[in-house]
């Protein structure tokens, strides 16, 4: 018995660092990736679908999201299983209960709105545990499990959303599953496998092979590590299969470059031009080192063309630091005489410091040589 | 710097040219147009500015335009101690070549003595104001001058600048000021284009605001919707427990209520018969008390007749009393009266006389008025008819005063005729006829021929001499005179004259004492009036007597007016005696009648009294006896004694079923059912003030939890990312471009007044050698002269006539050219083209010119040599 596991679609997401256009492909890309789940999920003969939480990213959407996931949903040809999760519990105003998902709702599409076990198909159980609020104050896994007994001849998978005590450094919330308890139903045959949502990277948690976070299918941020995928869990018995289909077309992107003349503008420009699938890359750059005007003129020039090409690009700020110092090469070619060479020097003195007001001051230089620059 | 020689080669036109040029004072190169002497001073310029190999424009217009050869410019030049030969071809076979003679002997060719005569100009001149200088030279002398010509401030704004002024475009300066426009108005503030990013921020930053107040109380809402499931069903646990123990409550309740109505009814039991008691009690008492009123009533009737039977003899003597006022106030009133009559009667006889007398004096004065109107009457009679007036009495008197005269002289000049009778006889002597007795004579004039007869006796004729005649003629004339005069005058004589004279001014004494005693006796009033007055009065007089009606006291009219005032006087004394002694009478008559009142009214009181004790003692003894007849005394007693044995009956049993309500707590019991009662209805209102808020709550979500709230909040927040961004890297752009701008203007200015002040000392050094000591100049910033002062006086420049706006342009560019290099000035080249037609100007611009020229080298360019005849040393260079 085959079913795809995937998780955290996020639908609705805005990311501040792309433009409109930018944002309206990517949502467009996560539409787009719910149809590629369903093709995969028909081609490798899947029995249904589940997907563990966080279907969407607020309960507060426009009903153009709704109605535009719930279409791609009609893509599938296997029932659909959603369950709500921390971003969109089923508390009173649970999107799930929207008039625009209740009146677009698919036949094969169906929410998990409560932990009783429903047969998917002949000796196939799924226990759904789905969040009724944003911040419960227990592990909604360990109930369920303890309301369970082992079902001899069923196949039964535990459908849930949250954190992992083994992986997540605030031991502190109530809410994080116990792993302990989640291996030993897995053990006793309360549970055959336990499908999770949360992490957008790919993840197996414990050894038993049967805890897995399938990821996000398009990844979201900068920091995941493993996302764009889906799985497809075969299971039989004492077997699990776990394969990880590749869904994601977008990329994010961390670049840390070290900038100290023009060789290394020259490596930066090269590495731009080099990477694939641009207009689906989101970069975020952090950029070191000390330029001239000049060279800091020309990555500003660079900098700008990535913009137009990439789908975004992002300067760390809190991790740049890039000093800027006017040299005397900058003015070389500057035939200024005068009372301008005055000014030209006055704000040199000025561009010296580290504070903002040399910063004005080199933005002043810069602008200058613009200026002089833009005669025939 | 000095120029000491040029040379053009295969210039434009020029085949060949040379000018050697004195290294002091004016030179004037004349020669006629086309020849090249504007070619100089730009031969200078591409000479010094431009390398061998440039391809500039201006290098490439001065190429020979039938030769295939290059320019060729060649220059022997002192500058500070250097002498050199600098040469240069253009063009064709390029080559730049410097000999240098002193201090020390160099030479150089290409590049490098391009370079070293840049090094040796550098080093000797202002190289940069030379530039701005040259571009100036050779110009025209004009009008307006330079203030009105801004190249030499651009020029040396070019040179302080990036760009060059010739280039046509945008200094730098002017760029810097461009991109700071973009940004900020004149004053400072920030433009439009950084404005609207602010705008679009703050506008976000509203609706994002709005947008998560929104979100939060949606937030709450969903919290509150979870929470309200949970207070619901525990309301609902509550309220059922609440109302099982109402209902126990409830059951108490009842069970007390049916104790406490049986207390009820066992009170009112008693008091029914305590009742019954108290109307028994009151019987009895109402008995003794009848029977006490009886006597009373007796009591009174007794004391009320004995009253009464007192009152009775004040009444009639104070009726008596009255009696006797009454009397005295009718004899009173009837005095009064009498002594009224009386007066009366006296003040008509007062008022009689008193007409009596008006009427006499009033009757005396109309008399004279009749009198005096009748004389004045008579008078103007008189003066109508006599004709004798003073002029009339006057002429008559002189008429016979000249008749007079007249006979006299006339009887002195005619025979006087005497007869004497001897006898008596008649004698007719003339026309009369008289008897003369004996012994009398009768003597006559002989006027004019007398004839004097005794008739029959004697016939005597006696003629006067011839004089006579004419005397006796103006005799005659002068009695017809008189004659006619008095003929006019209507009298016979003079005395019949005077007599009517003497009537006619009685006449008119009259006239005039008439209005004299008319005005004396009417005063104020007419005649009429007085005849009116006259006439009642008199009626009323005459009439008075008979109908007057005597009374006693005052039965005749007294005697006349004063009499009649005296008894007039005592009638009143009188009346005010009767009038006294009538108030008097009257007083005692009201208060004689207010006694006999009160003591009727007194009377009155004790008869009702009398009677209405008598009808009470009546009917008191008619009660008591039907009373007894009823029931009888005894009888009375023995019931309240009955009544009184139920009453306490009834008070034991009442007594027991309060205390056995008491016992049941009833304070309590009701205190238990109203809490359960209230704990019930809190929860029942708590319950369903939970239902109304989880409908309310969800109708809310409903609406606000469909709305997109929250994609709606990031897709804002990205839009307000962006915003901050854009804001930020506008501000950033536009304080660059502020810090630029104002960085360039301060060293603008700042470069600026290092050329205004040597300028300025140049020029005043200048104009005070060409006017004198007074001379002084304001420069703009523009450099412009912006005014001038001469003699104490301070003219703007605009206001200068030409003549001194030429000469300070040219002692401005003079001193250009010397603030240049300091110890010699630069060649000061000029261009007269357009020339001058003003004789005086020129004369004047030549003394200008001669003292510039003992300062530095001055080279004029002219076709018209002979305009320079007032430069006094002037160096003159023909050029064929």
């Amino acid at each position: 018995m085959r079913f795809l596991h995937s998780a955290d679609w996020q639908l609705g997401m805005t990311r501040h660092f792309l433009d409109e256009d930018a944002q309206a492909r990517y949502s467009q890309a996560r539409i787009d990736a719910v149809r590629t789940l369903a093709r995969i999920a028909g081609e490798t003969e899947c029995a249904f679908a589940v997907v563990s939480g966080d279907v969407f990213e607020h309960n507060q959407l426009d009903r153009r999201t709704v109605a535009r996931a719930l279409d791609a949903l009609r893509a599938f040809t296997v029932p659909v299983y959603l369950l709500p999760g921390n971003h969109d519990p089923l508390d009173a105003a649970s999107i799930f209960r929207s008039a625009a998902f209740v009146e677009g709702q698919p036949d094969g599409v169906h929410v998990l709105t409560s932990r009783d076990a429903i047969e998917v198909a002949p000796g196939v159980e799924i226990v759904g545990v789905p969040w009724t609020s944003k911040r419960p104050l227990q592990d909604l896994v360990a109930d369920t499990l303890g309301e369970l007994a082992a079902a001899p001849g069923i196949v039964r998978v535990m459908v849930a959303h949250g954190g992992v005590d083994v992986l997540s450094p605030d031991a502190a919330d109530p809410a994080l599953i116990e792993l302990a308890r989640v291996e030993a139903a897995l053990a006793d045959g309360r549970i055959h496998y336990l499908a999770l949502g949360d992490r957008h990277s790919l993840t197996s948690v414990g050894g038993s092979g049967r805890v897995w976070y399938p990821g996000a299918p398009e990844p979201t941020a900068f920091r995941e590590l493993d996302a764009g995928k889906a799985l497809v869990v075969e299971i039989d018995g004492e077997r699990c299969d776990v394969t990880p289909h590749t869904i994601g077309t977008w990329r994010f992107v961390d670049g840390t470059y070290q900038l100290d003349g023009d060789g290394d503008l020259d490596g930066l420009a090269e590495e731009l031009d080099s990477m694939p699938d641009r207009e689906r890359t989101v970069l975020r750059v952090v950029l070191r080192g000390t330029l001239t005007l000049t060279q800091k003129a020309r990555l500003d020039d660079m900098m700008a063309q990535a913009r137009d090409v990439f789908a975004g690009v992002e300067e760390w700020e809190r991790h740049t630091d890039l000093a800027v110092r006017p040299d005397d090469a900058d003015f070389a070619d500057l035939d200024v005489a005068g009372f301008a060479k005055d000014a030209v020097d006055e704000l040199r003195a000025a561009a010296a410091g580290s504070d903002e007001s040399a910063a004005t001051a080199r933005d002043a230089l810069s602008l200058l040589l613009r200026l002089a620059g833009r005669r025939t | 710097m000095r120029l000491r020689r040029i040379t053009l080669r295969h210039y434009r036109g020029i085949e060949e040219c040379t000018v050697a040029l004195p290294g002091r004072g004016v030179t004037i190169v004349s020669g006629p147009n086309e020849i090249g002497k504007t070619s100089l001073a730009e031969a200078l310029d591409l000479l010094f500015d431009h390398l061998d190999s440039s391809k500039k424009r201006s290098v490439l217009a001065v190429k020979p335009v039938h030769l295939d050869e290059g320019a060729e410019i060649e220059a022997d030049v002192e500058a500070g101690g250097y002498r050199f030969t600098y040469f240069k071809r253009f063009h064709k076979r390029p080559e730049t070549r410097l000999t240098v003679t002193a201090p020390t002997p160099e030479n150089h060719t290409g590049r490098e003595a391009h370079e070293r005569v840049r090094a040796i100009l550098a080093e000797t001149v202002d190289m940069a104001l030379w530039r701005a200088l040259r571009i100036d030279q050779g110009t025209a002398l004009s009008l307006p001058g330079i203030g009105d010509n801004p190249s030499l401030s651009k020029a040396l704004d070019a040179v302080a600048g990036a760009a060059r002024a010739d280039d046509g475009a945008l200094t730098l300066f002017e760029r810097a000021r461009a991109e700071f426009e973009r940004y900020f108005t004149a004053t400072g503030r920030e433009k439009k284009d950084v404005t609207q990013h602010a705008a679009v921020v703050s506008d976000a930053e509203r609706q994002e605001a709005a947008t998560v107040d929104a979100l939060r109380r949606l937030e709450h809402d969903v919290e509150r919707a979870a929470a309200l499931v949970t207070e619901t069903a525990s309301l609902d646990r509550q309220l059922a427990a609440d109302e099982l123990a109402a209902a126990a409550a409830g059951d108490e309740l009842r069970a007390l209520e049916r104790r406490q109505s049986d207390a009820e009814r066992r009170e009112a039991e008693r008091e029914a018969a305590a009742a019954r008691v108290v109307g028994a009690e009151r019987d009895h008492e109402a008995r003794i008390a009848l029977v006490a009123r009886v006597a009373d009533a007796a009591k009174a009737l007794a004391a009320a007749t004995a009253e009464a039977e007192r009152s009775d003899p004040a009444g009639t003597c104070a009726k008596a009393a009255l009696d006797a006022a009454a009397q005295v106030l009718d004899a009173a009133v009837a005095a009064d009266s009498a002594a009224a009559a009386v007066l009366a009667l006296r003040e008509s006889d007062h008022e009689f006389r008193r007409a009596e007398l008006d009427h006499a004096q009033l009757g005396e004065r109309l008399a004279r008025v009749i009198a005096a109107d009748e004389a004045a009457a008579s008078a103007e009679e008189i003066l109508a008819t006599s004709r004798v007036d003073d002029e009339a009495l006057r002429a008559l008197r002189e008429a016979q005063r000249a008749a007079d005269a007249a006979r006299i002289r006339a009887e002195a000049g005619s025979p006087e005729v005497t007869v004497l009778a001897e006898r008596d006889v008649t004698v007719q002597c003339g026309d009369a006829t008289s008897t003369v007795a004996a012994g009398n004579s009768e003597t006559q004039a002989a006027l004019e021929e007398l004839v004097v007869e005794a008739p029959g006796i004697v016939r005597v004729t006696v003629r006067p001499p011839g004089d006579a005649a004419t005397l006796r003629s103006a005799m005659r004339k002068a009695d017809d005179a008189l004659a006619a005069l008095l003929a006019r005058c209507g009298v016979d004589d003079i005395p019949a004259a005077e007599s009517a004279h003497a009537m006619r001014q009685e006449a008119e004494r009259a006239l005039a004492r008439r209005k004299e005693i008319v005005s004396e006796n009417l005063r104020d009033l007419t005649r009429d009036t007085i005849e009116r007055k006259v006439r009642r009065l008199a009626a009323r007089v005459a009439s008075y007597t008979s109908e007057r009606t005597p009374v006693p006291g005052a039965e005749d009219v007294p005697d006349d007016f004063d009499a009649s005032q005296e008894a007039l006087a005592t009638a009143r004394a009188a009346r005010q005696t009767a009038a006294a002694a009538l108030d008097d009478a009257r007083r005692a008559h009201e208060t004689a009648r207010t006694d006999v009142e009160r003591l009727e009214l007194a009377a009155a009181g004790l008869r009702e009294r009398l009677e209405a004790a008598g009808r009470d003692a009546a009917r008191a003894a008619d009660e008591l006896a039907r009373a007894r007849e009823d029931v009888a005394d005894d009888a009375l007693a023995a019931r309240r004694e009955e009544l009184a044995k139920l009453a306490a009956a009834a008070d034991e049993l009442a007594r027991a079923a309060r205390e056995e309500l008491a016992a049941a707590r009833p304070d309590d019991v009701r205190a238990r059912h109203a809490a359960a009662a209230a704990a019930a209805l809190a929860t029942r209102t708590s319950l369903r003030a939970a239902q109304d808020e989880t409908l309310a709550v969800r109708t809310r979500l409903q609406q606000s939890g469909q709305e997109g709230l929250a994609e709606r909040r990031d897709e804002i927040q990205t839009k307000l990312v962006h915003a901050r961004r854009r804001l930020a890297s506008t501000r950033r752009r536009a304080a660059a471009a502020r810090l630029l701008f104002e960085t360039l203007a301060a060293k603008r200015d700042a470069a600026r007044q290092a050329y205004v002040k040597p300028l300025r000392d140049r020029i005043v050094r200048l104009g005070q050698l060409v006017f004198d000591d007074t001379f002084d100049v304001e420069l703009g910033d523009d450099l412009a002269i912006t005014q001038r002062t001469l003699g104490g006086r301070t003219v703007p420049f605009d206001g200068l006539s030409g003549g001194a706006k030429e000469q300070l342009d040219l002692i401005t560019r003079a001193a250009a050219a010397m603030v240049v290099s300091a110890d010699e000035g630069v060649p000061l080249i000029l261009d007269d083209a357009l020339g001058y037609s003003d004789p005086s100007r020129l004369a004047a611009l030549g003394a200008v010119l001669s003292m510039v020229g003992e300062l530095c080298q001055v080279i004029i360019l002219t076709c018209m040599p002979d305009r320079y005849r007032h430069v006094s040393g002037a160096h003159t260079i023909r050029l064929a």
